[in-house]
């Protein structure tokens, strides 16, 4: 067995069962009590990598869970109590699992070190003298607060819902029998059962391409529950009340995406702990409840998710932000900006370097990697704050990077596709009918930017051919892409770009077309970064003429 | 890298092959596979060296003119034109290319003793793309450091300052 492959899958497992105990370690703020611990699940985790750890030799590793293992079960013959002394002491151990597996990931396998007996004596005079001897929560010593995104190991596992597997499978028998069928039909010349027949495989085919691809989508409801024990232990640690909303655990997302998303929501809840959500005195004279709250929310709009995360603290210091911006050379002294625009400065390189940062602007930390991230996912970032009121970003993503609903359009010999979710109407390029002037339309009393994707395409030569305008809406906003034809839709499945093609504008992915040729998808959330960005251009045209 | 090479060249086999009237050979493990020419579909954007994508059993593979990336002209498509899918590595993995030419012929055995150094061939093609020359009949064979000649991070980057 190839080892390394091994401790690979052992530290995954071991990962996913150390999320199974987090989830159950939950302190219920609304009645403000620890939930009663579901010993049970607690004790088949512990004892599952006690039993793993057992088989690369991680002594201490064993010996630790072996003590857990006692704990819980005089826990479960009623010789302890399930409280908040056993509450505190799991909370413990749990953190303790968590940083040993951080440095197993990174290549360090346990020792029977300083830390190891003192955690391991934690155990041992628990039970002990089972007496509360624990003091309160506070002073609990907190280990390393981390949350581990997946490891980029050679191989990516993934948890998949039985129900899905299953149903891929269903399906794949009809598919087998259906086959059979037509098969017989074929033999005995019955064309016309045989023709019906193949086009429900078809349609049974389709189904299936679904259900496979849906394997990916995970709810993201274990992500946010990792971010709920970030939430439980940074507040304690920070002295502040914080009550965690979660909404729309149940949405799903490309697992892929998920796992990229670990990060940054990491970053963005610890700055809302940290700057936004203000200490109980403050949030009192200010007239606010004593315990603050932040909102983790994920839905679905029109083939986008949208993941919220909001708190109700200090809100961001517009004045602070325009002060800093301006003494780092980032925008001009006398610049006018929109709240809009003022709140993206936050994710240049240029605000979130020194430390010193984080009081001035209150959300300095690490928002430029936020936005790499969100830009990898093909994805637009939001802020929005009120001063004492509280701030939240909203991230819009697509649903996945691997298949769409596609309507295909042609330019100039291209075949270019975009999600159907986002084609908001089509229209034809008549400069007869339509009001057109300086590259926005003006239709149906809105103003529209129009993008020409044959010259951000750079095509070679102009063609008389018909002309369509397809505008799309993402978001709030609606831009006209000027293209040739209108192809119809296409289900694809699409494929990354290929590390040459990396570097193209305005393209996220390539995908097959039904006539074997490839078709290029566009990144809707760049061409409206692009629309708006002549927009303001436009804008400011105006302005100087009339200045 | 010397710039005076006799390339150290175990047994290897190379697969010989015509660019332009020039005869080129690259390490069989560097091969996957040999295509006829099909049509590609235009890729915008690019440098013309790249002559566009091709959909090779579901996977998308940017096929390059290998006359003009050793500056030399553009390759013209005949009946005899072949795509050579060559596996490069790139990063932590593998990167798949066509190198579109005029004709493949021969997969010769190749030792030490059979390479002589590369001459300068001047401008045209730099030295740090051949490993040496070896003589087949009366003709001149360039052997080819695969890595190099189509380095994917050479260009990436070429095409990453065009679209800056």
């Amino acid at each position: 067995m190839n080892s390394h492959f091994a401790l690979q899958v052992f530290i995954e497992e071991t990962d996913e069962l150390l999320v199974l105990i987090g989830a159950s370690l939950f302190i219920d703020k609304q009645n403000e009590t620890h939930n009663s611990i579901n010993i049970d699940d607690v004790f088949r985790a512990v004892h599952t990598i006690k039993g793993s750890s057992a088989l690369f030799g991680f002594h201490t590793w064993v010996d630790y869970c072996h003590q857990l293992e006692e704990i819980l079960q005089k826990v479960k013959d009623d010789l302890l109590a399930n409280d908040l002394a056993l509450f505190t002491l799991l909370v413990d151990a749990h953190g303790y699992l968590q940083t040993q597996l951080l440095a197993l990931r990174e290549g360090k396998e346990p020792v029977n070190d300083a830390i190891y007996k003192k955690q391991f004596a934690k155990l041992t005079s628990f039970t002990d003298n089972s007496a509360a001897t624990t003091s309160a929560p506070n002073s609990l010593e907190l280990t390393h607060l981390s949350y581990m995104p997946p490891l980029q190991s050679e191989r990516v596992f993934m948890k998949i819902e039985a129900r899905k597997l299953d149903g891929l499978i269903a399906l794949f028998d009809e598919l087998v029998t259906s086959t059979a069928m037509a098969k017989k039909q074929l033999y005995d010349r019955q064309f016309d059962v045989f023709t019906d027949n193949f086009e429900s495989l078809l349609v049974l085919l389709d189904q299936m391409r679904e259900s496979a691809l849906s394997l990916r989508m995970v709810p993201v409801v274990d992500s946010f529950r990792r971010l709920q024990h970030v939430v439980l232990e940074l507040s304690k640690s920070l002295g502040k009340d914080v009550n965690l909303i979660i909404k729309g655990a149940d949405t799903e997302l490309d697992k892929w995406m998920l796992d990229k998303l670990a990060d940054p929501l990491l970053h963005l809840m610890r700055n809302a702990l940290d700057h936004g959500i203000e200490h109980k005195e403050i949030r009192l004279k200010k007239g606010k409840s004593a315990q603050g709250s932040i909102t983790l929310s994920a839905a679905y709009e029109s083939g986008s998710v949208l993941i919220r995360l909001s708190d109700d603290g200090a809100g961001i210091d517009k004045e602070k932000v325009l002060a800093t911006a301006i003494e780092r050379n980032l925008i001009a002294s006398d610049a006018m900006l929109s709240e809009h625009d003022l709140y993206q400065l936050l994710f240049s390189s240029g605000f979130s370097t020194a430390s010193q940062v984080s009081n001035v602007s209150g959300r300095g930390v690490g928002l430029d990697v936020v936005k790499r991230t969100i830009d990898e996912l093909r994805g637009q970032i939001f802020i929005t704050s009120e001063k004492d009121k509280g701030c939240t970003f909203e991230m819009r993503l697509p649903l996945t990077l691997s298949i769409i609903d596609g309507f295909l359009c042609t330019v100039l010999g291209l075949t270019l596709v975009l999600p159907y979710a986002v084609v908001h109407e089509c229209l034809e390029y008549d400069s007869a009918k339509l009001v057109m002037h300086e590259g926005m339309l003006h239709f149906r009393g809105e103003t529209i930017t129009l993008i020409d994707m044959a010259e951000v395409l750079q095509l070679p030569h102009k063609s008389a051919e018909r002309q369509n305008i397809i505008i799309i809406k993402y978001g709030q906003s609606k831009v006209g892409l000027i293209v040739n034809s209108l192809e119809g839709m296409l289900y694809a499945v699409i494929k990354p770009l290929h590390p040459l093609l990396q570097s193209l504008k305005t393209i996220s992915g390539t995908t097959l077309l039904s006539d074997g040729g490839v078709g290029f998808v566009l990144d809707v959330s760049m061409l409206v970064t692009m629309a708006a960005r002549f927009e303001k251009a436009q804008l400011e045209k105006i302005q100087q003429r009339e200045g | 890298m010397d710039s005076v090479t006799v390339a150290k060249v175990a047994q290897e086999q190379f697969l010989v092959f015509n660019v332009l009237e020039e005869q080129f050979a690259l390490g069989t493990d560097f091969v996957r596979e040999i295509i006829e020419y099909k049509s590609l579909t235009y890729v915008p954007l690019m440098p013309d060296f790249v002559l566009g994508v091709y959909n090779l059993r579901g996977d998308v593979i940017p096929v390059i003119d290998l006359g003009i990336r050793f500056g030399k002209g553009k390759v013209d498509t005949t009946s005899r034109s072949c795509i050579i899918i060559i596996d490069i590595p790139f990063q932590e993995g593998v990167a798949t290319l066509g190198a579109l030419v005029d004709n493949v012929s021969d997969v010769i055995e190749i030792t030490d003793d059979m390479v002589e150094p590369a001459p300068t061939f001047g401008a045209r093609l730099q030295s740090h793309f051949i490993r040496g020359v070896v003589r087949q009949m009366h003709d001149l064979v360039i052997l080819l450091r695969g890595e190099n000649v189509l380095s994917v991070d050479e260009m990436t980057s070429l095409i990453t300052h065009i679209n800056r």
